[in-house]
Order: C-alpha cells, then structure tokens, then sequence
C-alpha cells in the first residue's frame, strides 16, 4: 500500500520507523478520503488501512516537529500541494486551530488539546447554534436506528474547514421524471375501428334517409 | 382441531382449490383473489394465507423470492417528517431512493405502455421573478409581474441543470403529507385507503377499485395510479415488502408515499432521509418530545403547505 | 295463490310479448338497430383491449387523471335527471300534453343511467373489485364518500324508471288501471331526480384540491344545465319520432312547445349562473382563476402555451347563446327546423361544458402546479361511442315495446276479459 500511495514522493521507508500504535484519526481519516489529500478510489480493506495509517502515525508532526513554527499569516507556496490553498473561513490563520505545539492536536480557544477525530467540538466554538442542530439531529445526515441515531458523517466531511464556501458542493441532478407517455394503439385496430365507424355512419345516414 | 371441522377443511379445499385458481379472463384475476377481504377485515390465519399466495403470485410473475410482512404500527408512534427547504440543493437523490426501495414502475425503454411512477415529485421555484411591464401594457407602471416566494403554478417539475443547486432558486420536495385530516381517505368508495395507528395513509392495493377519486381530492397531487402494469428489472426489485407498502403493485389500482412503512415499522429511518446527501430531511415520533421532529416544530420557523385547507399534514417545511 | 300464480303467467307473457315487439319492425329499424350494435361491439372490443392493457390506452394520466368516461358520466346523470321536468308538470301539476309523452322522459332516464354507469365501468381500474363497494357484500364509505352516495342514488333512480312505465304498460297490456300505489314512486322519483344530478355535483364540489369545482354554485349549475340539456336532447328525440313512425299523431306541438320554453329558461338560468361564476372568479382574481382561465384564454409557462381548451370553451359558449336566440324568437322556436338546431346546439354545447370544459380544467393545472394537456385517446372515443350506441340501442328497444302498447297495438290475448 505505501509503495502504491506514498513511496512516489516519500520515497523508502524502513520498517522500523513505522509506527506500532497506529492513530486512530487517522485511520478516521482515510476511511472517509480526507486522507491521503488526493484520495484513494479504490475500496481498501482494515488490514490495508491500517498498514498505511502505520506509515502515517503522527500524521503532521511527522514533518512539523523538524520545521521552525512560523505565525506570521503568508501566502503558502513553496509548502506542499495539498498546503497550498488559499484559507477562505474566517479571518484566521492556521493557528486559530491547529496546535502549534503538538501538529497532531487542535487548540480549542479555552487552551486545552483535542485530538483531530473530536474536530466537531472546535467547529462549535463559533457555530454553536449548528452544533447545537446537529446534535439534537436536525442538522446533517443521522443514519441507523430511528430512537438512537448515529450521525452519518461530521462537519468536516461536508464543509472543508480551509474553504467553507459554498458551504455544499453543487451536485448533478438525477435525470427529471419522465413526460406521461402517450396512449399506444395498435394499428391494426386503428384501421378496423375507423372502417367500422365510418360503416356505421353511412348505415345511420342511409336510415335516416328512406 | 375437532374432526368434523378438519373433515369439512378437507372437503371445503378439495372442492374449492380447483375453483379458486380459475383465472377471469381479460382482467386475468383468480377467484381465489377476487374473493380476498379487506385487509382490516382479515384475521391472522387469512392473513398468512393471503401472503403466502401473494408471495407465490410475486414469484410467478417476477421470478423473486419476496418477503411481504404486515408488521402492525407500534404503540404510542405518531411518525411525523420535517425538510429543510433552505438546504435543499434538488438533486433528486430522495426521488431515486424511493424509487428503489419502494418498488415503483419505472419507464422501459422498449415498452411504450410501461409508465414511469415517483411517488416525489422536486419543485424548481425562482426565489424571485421580475417581468417588466411594457408601456402599453402597464397603466401607469414598468414594474410588471413579480414572482417571488412559493407559487406553485410558476415552478418547474422538469429542471435539469449541469449542477444543483443554481443560483437564485429554491427546490420543494412534495411528497405525500400524510394529512391528520386526509380528504383521500374521506372520498375513497371502498375503504380501501385509510390512517394507520402511526399516522401513515395506506393503501390495500388488493382492495382499490381504481375510481381515482382521492387523487382528484389529494391537495398535493401525492397520488399515483397504475395506468398499466408496473415494470421493474428483475435485478431491481426490493424483497423486503410490507403489505401495505412496497409491495408490487397491480395494474389499475392507487399508490403513495408510507413514510416507507417496511423500514419504519422496524425502527430505520425511510430511504429518502437516508439518501438526502445534505441531511435536509428529518424524521421522528411526534408523540416523543425529544424526536428531532418535535424539536424542530418547537425551534425553528415550520410552514406546511397548503394550511388553509385544514387537511394538518404530518409533514412540515422548515428554516433554520 | 291462484292469482299470484296468474299474475307470474300475465308478466311472463308480457316479457315474451315485449321481446318480440322490439325485435320486429321494418328495413329502416333494423339498419339504425344493426348500426347500433356494430358500434356497440367496437366499443367493447376496445374495452376488452383497455382491460388487458390497462388504461395506459386512454389519454388520461397522472397529471389529469379523470377525462372524457367522467366528463360523459355527468353529462348524462343530467340528461336522466331532466325526465322529472315530464314527470313534475304530469302529475304535480296535471299537465295532460305531457300524458302521452312521459314514457319518453322515464325512458330516456334509463337509458341516460345506462349510458353514466357503462361510463363509469369503463373508467375504474378494477372492475371486477366494483362489489367492493356495495352494502353488505363489500365495505362501502358511507356516508363519507359521494360516490358511494351516488351509486346508491343513480341505481335507486334506475329502479324507479324501470318501475314505474314498466309497471303502467304492463297493466296496459293486460287491459287493467294501475294501482294507486305506483303513485307513491312517482312522487318519490320526483324529489330523486333532483338528488341524483345534486349528488353527482357534490362528487366535485366537495374537493377543496380544486377550487375549480369547490364552488357552492356547482349544483345549481348542474341542475340549471341538465333541465335544459334533457328537454333539448327529448325534443330532438319526439321530433325524430314524428317524422318516422306511426306514433306522431300522439306528440303534440303544444307538449314540444313548453318542452323548448323549459329548455330555454332552465338555459337562461344556465347562463346566469355561468356569468356569476365568471364574474366572481375574474374579478377578484385570485390564484384560483388560474384553472377557469385555463378554459376560456390558456395558459404560458416558460414560453409555452397551453391551450387546447379553448376553443372548446368559446365553441361551447357561442352554441348555448345562439341556442338562446333561436328559442327566444317565436318564429324559429316553432319552426321545427330551426327548433331543432336550436336543441342540438343546446345538447352539444351542454355536452362540451359540463363535459370536457367542466372535469378537465379542474385537473389542470395540478395541485402542485404542473401544467399537463388532456386529450382523449381513440381508445377512449371509441369506448364512449359504444357506451352511447348502448344507451341508444336500449333506448329505442324500450320505446318501440312502449309506444306499441301504449297505441294499443299489442294486448294480451285475454286483456279485458277477466
């Protein structure tokens, strides 16, 4: 799976550097295609999740923890392809929420570290009222059993948190309904019944004549 | 059983069994099935020879094995339904879903005579129209016609944009409302369509007549007639049936929307809620004050549609 | 019991002696009759095709899901309502012209009840489940549902008209003065005649899904248009009679005269109450105009236009006035030719507004604003055709056994003599 995915950039890894305590957000993650950032199309299976997420381990740290934390707001070029985006949500910087001490964590504003699967509890901080509607499941998708719900998908699987609008990517439609279709008659009986009318017509004028 | 009873079952059969496979020709019905009882009429043991008959019959004419329940309606569960109309984006998702869960017709493409049956039809409405007013046709002002809001004889049933949603439209869903006061119900001759304890209007299609006359009386055009005899792929057709619901229909009888009574009588949510990719569609008890329904009429700005017509749908339009 | 058992004899014999009469009769009878059958036979024809198929066969669909069956049925639950404007003058009033023609009403009803249920028959889905509906047998929504009222009423009203002329022709025919109780279902037809075309309005007026119909003016109407729609159709019908057969002497111009002066008023009340509706619809101007304006102007949607309705409309309107005129003039009125232009324009433009124009612009556009066009199909013309020549066919049956016995022309052998 590494060689497939990762190996092209990355290049080789020794088996000792992977990690034996594989993060499960991580695994979160590439479940539902936020990782790796340009998805993967094909169905994997637990094994093969879980043999990459052990490559990936501390996630961002891997990186974070060699480079110097920069908090001056920039324009990100030189940093990788799926760094390089322009941050539309808000008027922030990545440290409105990432942790600048430990890359693997958010910083809620009240100081304290959640890790990257408690992502909802962050978005609160501001859309409290929406968080408020999803977790009484009047916002966003609730699947399974009608009394006990579990909910389908979290914020972030809709709204990308870098660039959150449009909020709800559009979409193709399904195909409209179709038009009613036409009444079908046979033709054969379109001739026998115009030929039988007609008959009786002329037969109706004759009587009415003599 | 007593042994004269069991001697009169044997009798009764033997002679009737012939008799009852008689098939009438032209409308192509056996005696056993024209003589059926309303279901509400029915007991137990009718009941399961009903099904296993119908079974049989679904397996003749489809070539699947189904499995049709009549999992009565729970205790103290009103189901109520609720959509976000400011986050519907019109996809059209639910309409598929329900096509596919609930067995409905589809259109085939080599016979004219099939008709293609949603039991939800999505509105395109302009959030706001204006026509200016020529000089001569106005008096006295350019402003013209303005549509703005839901008027439903501006919609369009048949949009089909490269991507939904578009800019400057809004999108209703309209399925059946299941109505607290249900003019079908009132109008139908034959009883054959009524309110469960749960508040879902059924409808027995081995008791409809066809008059059509609940779809003149439905104020939300919910219902569906089968104009020839439905076709559904082999492949396609869903073998978890309730006899009240989605089950296959016959040809000349009425359908609607049951809030997918089959999933619901077993605590899932319909198909469309769990198809709608924006979570528009909300789903609950309305006797539980803790559904998200409930708090949804408590929290959030509700409208049903056409109120003043006192038909008080179970089915409500909401804002965030 | 003797007599019981003669009386079972005497009927029988009438029976047999009424087949007979209505089976034999001159070339010209047996052209119209054998013209009646062969539509009669293609109508059922179609119909065995519509039930193997299904009414995917007729132009009807979900959009407007009631057509030309249902705009036919009403029309003719009128037509059989109109015989109590024979019955009504005869013996409320004891109007003696009307003597000699009241088997033409009562008959004339039946055969228009003939006509309504066949159309009925050919519009539900399931026809074999129809005893779904009936008392005892099946589980009939009464009294919530009008159409189980109307069943009820059309077929009580079916009775009445077999009843009643069977009853007085049959006493006829053994040389014997009916019994005064036949009195009590005349009176009773009267008030039933009324209730059946009120019945059949309320089918509509009580749907508040279309406010087209949800109107308190629907029964009014209906009966204004049915008292002049039966008398026109029942004057062309003695109009035809006394130019062909032997019974002319019996029809006089005096009984035609008041029939048009029934047809002309019962129009102009017609005509009244349509002008209200319009009014109160197009001046307030409502959301709701949208199915009448449907009818008489059309309507756009999205730069196309829907309207095939309204020539029919305006078609409709200009025969019902023009019908006026020619009544209104004494001179034309008593032509019988321009009478009966007048009548049939009266019939067809009844026909095409109560019909077509009524039923279909109530379905258009739909509750959800969809705007579908109705036409009917072949299939669906064919079928009413039938229904029609079915109706026809059991109508001059009946009439040629009724106007034989009641000139005396066939007795029975011992009439009179006990």
């Amino acid at each position: 799976m590494y060689k497939k995915y990762c190996k092209g950039c990355h290049g080789e890894v020794l088996e000792e550097f992977r990690y034996k305590d594989v993060n499960e957000a991580v695994i979160d993650a590439i479940k539902s295609g936020r990782m790796p950032p340009w998805g993967i199309d094909e169905e994997l299976s637990e094994d093969d999740i879980r043999e990459l997420a052990s490559y990936i381990g501390d996630w961002c740290n891997l990186c974070h923890k060699r480079i110097e934390t920069n908090f001056t707001p920039r324009e990100l070029v030189n940093a990788p392809p799926n760094h390089r985006f322009k941050l539309e949500h808000g008027n922030f910087w990545c440290f409105a929420c990432h942790n600048p001490e430990n890359r693997d964590t958010f910083l809620l504003v009240n100081g304290s570290a959640i890790p990257f699967n408690k992502s909802p509890e962050l978005c609160r901080q501001c859309h409290a009222v929406i968080y408020k509607d999803w977790k009484m499941r009047i916002h966003g998708r609730w699947v399974g059993n009608i009394s006990n719900p579990t909910p389908d998908v979290i914020c972030v699987d809709c709204h990308n948190p870098h660039d959150v609008n449009p909020a709800f990517k559009p979409i193709t439609p399904e195909k409209p309904p179709e038009k009613p279709p036409s009444p079908p008659i046979p033709i054969s009986f379109q001739y026998f019944a115009t030929a039988i009318m007609a008959f009786s017509l002329v037969l109706m004028l004759y009587s009415a004549r003599k | 059983m007593k042994r004269r009873d069991f001697i009169k079952k044997v009798v009764m059969t033997s002679a009737i069994a012939p008799v009852a496979s008689l098939r009438i020709p032209f409308v192509n019905v056996s005696i056993e099935e024209l003589t059926q009882k309303h279901f509400k009429e029915m007991s137990e043991e009718e009941k399961k020879a009903v099904i296993e008959r119908l079974e049989r019959e679904y397996k003749e004419r489809y070539g699947v094995d189904v499995n049709i329940k009549t999992t009565p309606a729970k205790e103290g569960v009103v189901w109520g339904y609720a959509l976000n109309i400011k986050r519907c984006i019109g996809c059209r998702r639910c309409v598929y879903a329900c096509v596919k869960e609930n067995n409905q017709s589809r259109a085939s493409p080599d016979d004219p005579t099939s008709n293609e049956i949603h039991w939800i039809r999505v509105l395109e409405v302009a959030q706001e129209k204006l026509e200016p007013g020529t000089e001569e046709q106005g008096i006295g002002t350019k402003f013209g016609d303005v549509v703005a809001g839901v008027v439903l004889e501006e919609s369009e049933h048949y949009y089909d944009p490269e991507k939904v949603p578009e800019d400057g439209k809004m999108y209703i869903p309209i399925q059946c409302q299941q109505c607290e006061k249900p003019p079908c119900v009132k109008v139908c001759p034959t009883r054959a369509t009524w309110k469960e304890p749960d508040g879902i209007i059924v409808v027995d299609y081995n008791w409809c007549i066809g008059c059509r006359y609940c779809m003149a009386a439905c104020p939300y055009w919910a219902r569906r007639f089968n104009w020839s005899w439905p076709y559904i792929p082999k492949e396609e057709i869903n073998p978890n049936q309730h006899y009240l619901g989605n089950r296959i229909r016959y040809r000349g009888v009425v359908e609607k929307c049951t809030f997918c009574i089959q999933r619901t009588r077993e605590g899932r949510y319909p198909a469309c809620v769990e198809a709608c990719p924006v979570g528009a569609r909300k789903f609950g008890n309305l006797l539980d004050p803790n559904s998200e329904i409930r708090k949804i009429i408590r929290e959030k700005r509700v409208f049903r549609l056409k109120e003043e017509l006192g038909t008080e749908p179970k089915f409500f339009y909401f804002m965030d | 019991m003797k007599n019981i058992l003669r009386e079972i004899r005497y009927f029988l014999d009438f029976v047999f002696a009424s087949i007979k009469i209505a089976l034999t009769g001159d070339r010209r009878y047996y052209v119209w009759l054998a013209s009646l059958v062969m539509l009669v036979v293609l109508g059922t024809y179609a119909y065995i095709y519509q039930l193997m198929h299904g009414l995917i066969v007729t132009g009807m669909r979900d959009q407007v899901s009631w057509g030309l069956y249902i705009s036919n049925f009403t029309f003719f639950v009128g037509v059989a309502a109109s015989a109590v404007l024979i019955v009504a003058p005869l013996y409320l009033y004891n109007y003696r012209e009307f003597e000699y023609i009241v088997t033409f009403g009562e008959f004339l009803a039946v055969a228009a009840l003939i006509i309504a249920l066949t159309n009925v028959l050919a519009d539900v889905g399931r026809v074999e489940r129809l005893w779904h509906m009936f008392p005892l047998i099946g589980t009939p929504n009464w009294p919530d549902s009008m159409l189980v009222w109307d069943v009820l009423v059309l077929n009580g009203y079916l009775f009445l008209n077999l009843l009643i002329p069977g009853y007085k022709l049959y006493k006829k025919y053994i040389g014997l003065e009916p019994s005064n109780w036949i009195k009590f279902f005349i009176f009773l037809s009267i008030p039933w005649a009324i209730s059946i075309h009120t019945v059949t309005a309320f089918i509509y007026a009580g749907l508040s899904a279309r406010p087209y119909w949800n109107t308190a003016l629907m029964a009014p109407r209906f009966i204004a248009s049915a008292f002049t729609s039966g008398p026109a159709i029942m004057i062309l019908v003695l109009l035809v009679i006394r130019k062909y057969t032997f019974y002319r002497k019996y029809i006089s111009e005096k009984a035609i005269e008041t029939l048009a002066q029934i047809t002309l008023i019962a129009m102009l009340v017609n005509l009244f109450l349509l002008l209200s509706e319009l009014y109160t619809v197009f001046y307030s101007a409502t959301i709701h105009q949208v199915s009448l304006k449907y009818l008489f102007f059309g309507l756009e949607h999205n730069g196309k236009v829907y309207a095939a309705l309204k020539p029919i409309a305006w078609l409709s309107l200009f025969m019902q006035i023009t019908s006026v005129a020619l009544l209104l003039y004494p001179k034309t009125r008593r032509n019988f030719k321009t009478l009966a232009a007048a009548c049939s324009l009266n019939a067809i433009g009844i026909w095409l507004e109560k019909g077509m124009g009524l039923v279909v612009p109530g379905f258009v556009p739909t509750p959800i604003g969809e705007i579908w066009e109705y036409m009917p199909s072949f299939m669906e013309w064919v079928i009413v055709a039938g229904t029609v020549a079915w109706g026809f066919l059991v109508y001059t049956l009946m009439l040629k056994v009724a106007k034989t016995i009641e000139a005396g022309l066939a007795r029975h052998p011992k009439a009179g003599k006990e």
